[in-house]
């Protein structure tokens, strides 16, 4: 994990950025999918379905209903299969599943986001001490960072507080490595929106995550990873 | 400087996100790159996004609770009743619909029409078969029980060598053989043979007409034909006597099964 060198390229952790490589095997298997070949769209879940339930999963914070929308949203894709029009076959599976999340908190009349104030898209307004904090907290330092469960659940949290829209940007730039543009063409926005919702997301996640930080447990206060930092 | 009117937070943020993403265009890049050195809260604030990114670049993907393969029904045949269905297991936790056949790696998928048209066939030689095998197993009691009957003892000329010219045909009358008492059939050939000759003409299209079921799925044709060719071909001085189309008829029924056992095994999509 290095971190340091050039901030144009940020932080390049495990998680790189995925490549989009449609390949003649994905063609081919779309287009026998289309025939209605559950053979060959079974292949295509093969190659997709962790993606799929990794954006489920962020989406609704919880693995059981991730499942259920991951089920659903393939199930809709092999039905819709002849409305896909080329392009990245997996951006579109991943829309159609944001789609099924969104579905799901209709059905279910939960509130996609568990705190008030991000229910709201409103910019939130700027605490240069929070940023501040953050970026000197030895905790945050991704060269330090373990990413033990407890850390997981937290970052989680953090997600689960963000407004959904801000939540699928962040997710799908982060986590599933898109670039603006997908994005973009993804959620039917402009570029300027996915900016902010990026830009608004990774913000307020970095401020849920310093204001609680008393949620994590004992071994991941300050003192403890400082002294692992210096070790 | 730190909270300078101009310094429009919002935007800047934005800015330096995208900067992270390499998302900025050429004009603007350079123009922040500058500015961050003299900016400490902008270096601050780009620190902080750039950890925000690293955490939750840094999440292990969620493992996989199952799998998610669709069921491999044909879908064409009740295209709402049966999208409809799984959809609604989807949705209920307790019951997930179990991956199909994973034992059996994926056979070669059979198009609709031809699995249709195999199903059927598999089901018309199983039914002949049946035919077949309850009408030789029929003649060959029936013989038997009117030789007990009858008592009578047999001049074993011409029987046993009428007996061994058949059986070596096909390898199942060998097997057959011990189920139906070989000597005692043996020895009906000579007393019952004149009256089985005017009977057998009865049952012997039906034998001909398995024999052509089958035919159409390819195994069966060689043992089958050459059996029924045997009887016009041995007809100058000998003519099939009851017990021996009765066996003929039970080898052609068990021919039969094992000829739909196997497309059965060979294409599983022709089973349902």
């Amino acid at each position: 994990m290095n971190s340091s060198e050039g901030n144009q390229t940020g932080w390049s952790g495990s998680a790189g950025r995925h490549q989009e490589q449609p390949g003649d095997l994905e063609a081919l298997l779309i287009a026998r999918s289309r025939r209605k070949d559950t053979a060959a769209f079974n292949q295509l879940i093969i190659m997709h379905q962790q993606a799929v339930y990794t954006l489920a999963y962020r989406m609704l914070g919880d693995p059981e209903n991730a499942a259920d929308v991951t089920q659903e949203a393939l199930f809709a894709a092999y039905r819709a299969i002849e409305s896909f029009r080329g392009g990245s076959f997996r951006s579109w599976l991943l829309r159609i599943t944001s789609n099924a999340c969104f579905d799901y908190w209709r059905r279910s009349r939960r509130r996609p986001v568990e705190s008030l104030e991000a229910l709201t898209e409103q910019p939130t307004d700027h605490d240069e001490g929070l940023a501040q904090q953050f970026a000197a907290d030895e905790r945050w330092n991704p060269e330090n960072v373990l990413m033990r469960v407890e850390l997981q659940a937290y970052i989680q949290n953090g997600l689960m507080h963000l407004a959904p829209e801000q939540r699928l940007a962040v997710v799908l730039s982060d986590i599933q490595g898109m670039s603006y543009d997908e994005i973009a063409a993804m959620t039917s926005t402009s570029l300027g929106t996915v900016k902010s919702r990026i830009a608004r997301g990774r913000a307020q996640l970095r401020s849920y995550l310093q204001r609680h930080a008393e949620l994590l447990p004992r071994h991941y206060r300050l003192r403890e990873e400082k002294d692992r930092g210096i070790e | 400087m730190l909270s300078e009117p101009e310094h429009n937070w919002e935007q800047r943020r934005e800015q330096l996100s995208a900067l992270l993403d390499n998302e900025l265009a050429g004009a603007e890049r350079a123009e922040l790159e500058t500015h961050l050195q003299s900016c400490a809260a902008c270096r601050a604030e780009l620190e902080s996004l750039r950890r925000a990114r690293a955490l939750l670049r840094a999440l292990p993907q969620p493992a996989l609770p199952r799998s998610f393969l669709l069921p491999l029904e044909p879908a064409a045949q009740h295209a709402s009743g049966e999208l409809a269905e799984p959809l609604r297991v989807g949705r209920r936790p307790s019951a997930t619909p179990a991956p199909t056949r994973p034992a059996r790696p994926a056979p070669v998928p059979l198009s609709d029409a031809r699995a249709n048209r195999l199903r059927r066939s598999v089901k018309v030689v199983r039914w002949l078969s049946t035919v077949a095998a309850v009408l030789g197993l029929f003649l060959l009691l029936g013989s038997a029980l009117s030789t007990l009957s009858s008592g009578g003892k047999a001049t074993t000329a011409n029987a046993p060598s009428s007996y061994s010219q058949n059986s070596p045909t096909d390898a199942g009358g060998t097997a057959l053989g011990s189920a139906t008492p070989p000597p005692e059939s043996t020895q009906k050939t000579t007393t019952t043979q004149d009256h089985a000759t005017p009977t057998e003409v009865g049952p012997n299209p039906a034998a001909t007409a398995t024999a052509k079921g089958s035919g159409t799925n390819g195994n069966a044709t060689p043992g089958t034909t050459l059996q029924s060719r045997n009887e016009p071909g041995s007809g100058g001085g000998f003519s099939l006597s009851t017990p021996e189309l009765g066996l003929l008829l039970l080898v052609v029924g068990v021919v039969g099964f094992v000829v739909a056992a196997v497309l059965r095994r060979l294409w599983p999509g022709a089973n349902r």
